[in-house]
């Protein structure tokens, strides 16, 4: 066994160190039980029989099979595995165990860009799409709701709004997969992350829409969404991410619940700090442009703190169920089209 | 994902999540009724959107009896979550003009085509992967006849183009899964 440090899925166990960390965080493993990992890490894919743990873990001092059981009973508790769904440890009935996640080497050269892009992007092109889709709901929920209407003999009006629903998603859930999947792993530092992919998002379609308006129309609304309020939304979806990475044991119910609560608290802060975002920009347009066809009596009485609050809990729980699926679907470290 | 096998119990929380959502959704217009009156649901709406939530959720249960491969039920998920979405849009505000203009047409007749396909497949992940294959790539058409006159209709083909080919990669996963399984 070598002594170099192994990578896999969000772990790191370092030999030298005798230490296991989860994105950081330290995983209390007893000496043995560090053994046996470091074991069945060093073999990865190979199977470790039951002999070559008493043999090397044991070091022949006799022991019975219970207690190699009780063991991997507990390493799967600490990376918080399944028996009968293995992510890491997969039992070869009758002979041994073999860990199946893929595993790499600190001192591997490859371990540099050109492997990490490929996660990189799938992560930012999955959060595109939930983003995308957030947008979609969310703006088929408006319409059918009777929330934002067309004015008479306006038949492509709604089309393009839900269009432009779709594009907002789509750009706004790219910008901040990207941010959050160069942010890493942790609440916090994917929230930095996602934070910053939405500010420049923001402020980009700040710099676009608002020169467009006034190379068309001499005049701009005065406040569309800012970056300040993209980065916040941002920051929630990305806390929200890491948070939901934490959360491997609760109910997928729970989870959600967890992420639409955090995206919720964080469009209502939004919207009670002046902030506006979909709702909140269609309002500011339609008061600056009072011949607009679009129609938002009904959103004006569900009032813009409750509709920012659903916008933000919307799109942070597509883009989280979007980046957490293709990573549980496709690995961590594999690419959206590689295998 | 070497492994990709969802346990009997995550599929009953995520039975649990989904019908629970089903039945939020359908609350929702109902919670918001009590707040304003610009949101006028009448009985019909709760009823038509009912069923939508009941076939969707119907045929999510059918691709969870099928396999337990996730791949298998992710790429069931996003297929009708996106037939969903089209049939809701085209009849919520009609994707191109309103909702009775005879060129939304086009957008049931894929919904049709890829209930065909899988009707064909039987459920084999091999077929379902093609039929999506082939939305994929005919839904590209769509939107490149779109361009110009419809122009505002292309960002929602080449999104759902998108949806189709994922759903297809996904497909094409649980192939190899059941390919594993039989040697």
């Amino acid at each position: 066994m070598g002594k170099q440090r192994y990578h896999f899925a969000t772990f790191e166990l370092d030999p030298r160190q005798r230490r296991l960390t989860d994105g950081g965080a330290a995983v209390e493993l007893s000496g043995r039980y560090f053994d046996a990992l470091h074991l069945l890490v060093a073999e990865a894919g190979s199977l470790v029989t039951k002999e070559r743990f008493h043999a090397e873990v044991w070091k022949g001092i006799p022991v019975t099979d219970e207690a190699l059981t009780q063991c991997i009973r507990s390493l799967r508790r600490a990376l918080d595995d399944e028996a009968a769904m293995p992510r890491f440890i997969e039992t070869v009935p009758k002979y041994g165990y073999r860990f199946v996640a893929p595993v790499r080497t600190a001192g591997m050269p490859a371990a540099g860009v050109a492997r990490k892009a490929g996660p990189i992007l799938a992560d930012a092109l999955a959060a595109a799409m939930g983003g995308g889709a957030a947008g979609l709901v969310g703006g088929a929920l408006y319409a059918s709701m009777g929330l934002v209407a067309a004015g008479l003999g306006a038949a492509s009006t709604m089309l393009a709004f839900m269009s432009l629903c779709l594009v907002l998603g789509l750009l706004g859930g790219g910008a901040v997969g990207l941010g959050i999947a160069l942010g890493g792993p942790t609440p916090l530092r994917s929230a930095l992350g996602g934070a910053a992919g939405g500010l420049l998002i923001g402020a980009l379609a700040g710099i676009v829409g608002n020169d467009l308006f006034v190379l068309l129309f001499g005049r701009a609304p005065q406040a569309f969404t800012g970056a300040l309020d993209s980065a916040a939304v941002g920051l929630a979806t990305g806390f929200a991410v890491g948070i939901a990475g934490r959360l491997r044991r609760a109910t997928p119910l729970a989870r959600l619940a967890a992420i639409v609560g955090i995206g919720a608290a964080a469009g209502a802060g939004i919207a009670l700090a002046g902030g506006r975002l979909l709702a909140g920009s269609l309002a500011q347009l339609t008061a600056a442009f009072p011949e607009s066809p679009l129609r938002l009596d009904g959103l004006r009485a569900v009032g813009l703190t409750v509709a920012t609050a659903f916008e933000v809990a919307l799109f942070a729980s597509f883009v989280t169920t979007a980046l957490l699926a293709r990573r549980r679907l496709f690995g961590p470290e594999t690419s959206l089209l590689s295998d | 994902m070497l492994n990709t096998d969802m346990s009997d119990t995550a599929t009953r929380h995520f039975r649990i999540a989904g019908w629970s959502l089903a039945a939020g959704l359908l609350a929702l217009p109902l919670v918001a009724m009590q707040f304003t009156s610009e949101v006028n649901w009448t009985a019909s709406d709760f009823l038509f959107a009912g069923i939508g939530f009941a076939i969707v959720g119907g045929l999510f249960e059918l691709a969870a009896r099928a396999r337990r491969n996730i791949a298998y039920r992710a790429g069931t998920v996003l297929a009708v979550s996106g037939c969903f979405l089209i049939v809701w849009i085209s009849m919520a505000v009609g994707i191109i003009g309103e909702s009775d203009d005879p060129r939304n047409i086009i957008y049931f007749a894929i919904v049709a085509m890829i209930a065909t396909g899988a009707y064909v497949a039987r459920g084999s992940a091999e077929g379902l992967k093609r039929t999506m294959r082939w939305m994929a790539g005919f839904m590209l058409l769509v939107a490149l006849m779109h361009v110009g006159p419809a122009r505002m209709a292309v960002p929602i083909d080449l999104f759902l183009s998108a949806l189709w080919a994922i759903a297809s990669l996904l497909f094409g996963k649980a192939e190899q899964r059941d390919r594993m399984q039989v040697q």
